[in-house]
């Protein structure tokens, strides 16, 4: 375990590594996005109440959701930056702001383009849009200290306090609509039942279309934190033999 | 799975009146999906162009270098 550890902390070994998972990511990202984008746009029937408005859904949600991963990952990546002083840990918390950001981006945009014909409105501060909004900012704060800090190290330590405190959103933001009475809707309970109000005809291009969309946020985390690696390791021989054949 | 819920590809268009949201979602999403896998490929080779520049340069400079030293040891 510790060997492994030790050995996922060498960012040539990542770089190597990555590099032969990606292929298969592309892959598996194409066929779940191809099975699911036409399912949600031409099978899945048109909702009782929001009529074809629900297609969104099969954005926002995917999008949604997984922003609400980002902020957590930066914040473990941040403990290990303290605690290990794993270099390549510090590249990832680097690397997933910016991708929070437009993940949480898209999500606020798309949320409010399907709320304009449901609710009547573009914008409302409710909790979980407002919470929401906290982590698109704090994302864009994050980037914004990172760059201010001349220091890598400083840097990287000033981000992943950032990131553990800033996580303290997360929870809030996924219980925001348990907690208070939102506008936005809770999240709905899947059955297999052809006759409830989410059937399976529902709710699994929902699922296609969520893990379509987690292996883009993982291919884009590995081109990111490539680049990462390879800015930050250019003086190793590795890097330079890499630039002498590309 | 259920079947083809529109009619015609015109009804298809029309998103039951929503085209513009619906379509403006899914177009949003393209672009978010074609940034987000291009633009790293593009910081990759422009990383790599100029490391290539820097390392020509380096290596120029270093024989530079070698041959000054070089010239002084002849007059010595």
């Amino acid at each position: 375990m510790w060997l492994w550890f030790s050995k996922l902390g060498s960012p040539r070994w990542f770089y190597e590594l990555s590099g032969k998972w990606l292929p298969w990511l592309y892959a598996a990202m194409a066929v779940f996005l191809a099975v699911g984008l036409p399912w949600a746009l031409l099978f899945v029937p048109a909702d009782y109440q929001q009529g074809e408005t629900i297609r969104i859904m099969y954005i926002h949600v995917p999008v949604a959701s997984i922003s609400l991963a980002c902020f957590p990952l930066m914040a473990v990546a941040g403990a290990i930056t303290l605690v290990w002083r794993m270099k390549l840990a510090d590249m990832v918390a680097k690397c997933v702001a910016p991708i929070g950001a437009w993940f949480s981006g898209l999500a606020l945009l798309s949320g409010a383009i399907w709320g304009e014909p449901i609710w009547g409105v573009w914008w409302i501060w409710d909790a979980r849009l407002t919470s929401m909004l906290i982590q698109f900012f704090l994302f864009i704060g994050v980037i914004a200290l990172r760059s201010a800090i001349e220091s890598q190290d400083a840097a990287a330590k000033a981000c992943a306090v950032l990131a553990i405190v800033g996580a303290i959103n997360v929870p809030i933001i996924k219980y925001s609509v348990e907690w208070w009475n939102t506008l936005h809707q809770p999240a709905s309970t899947i059955s297999m039942d052809p006759m409830a109000p989410n059937p399976p005809e529902v709710w699994v291009p929902l699922l296609i279309m969520i893990a379509g969309v987690y292996l883009f946020f993982i291919i884009t985390l590995l081109l990111r934190t490539r680049n990462e690696i390879l800015t930050r390791e250019r003086r190793s021989k590795w890097v330079q033999d890499l630039v002498r054949k590309g | 799975m259920s079947e083809i819920q529109f009619n015609s590809i015109a009804e298809f268009l029309q998103m039951g009146g929503y085209a513009a949201h619906v379509w403006l979602v899914y177009l949003f999403f393209a672009i978010f999906i074609a940034y987000n896998l291009i633009s790293p490929r593009i910081s990759k080779q422009q990383f790599i162009r100029t490391q290539k520049c820097r390392m020509a340069r380096d290596e120029e400079e270093r024989q530079r270098v070698d041959q000054s030293v070089d010239a002084t040891d002849a007059r010595q």
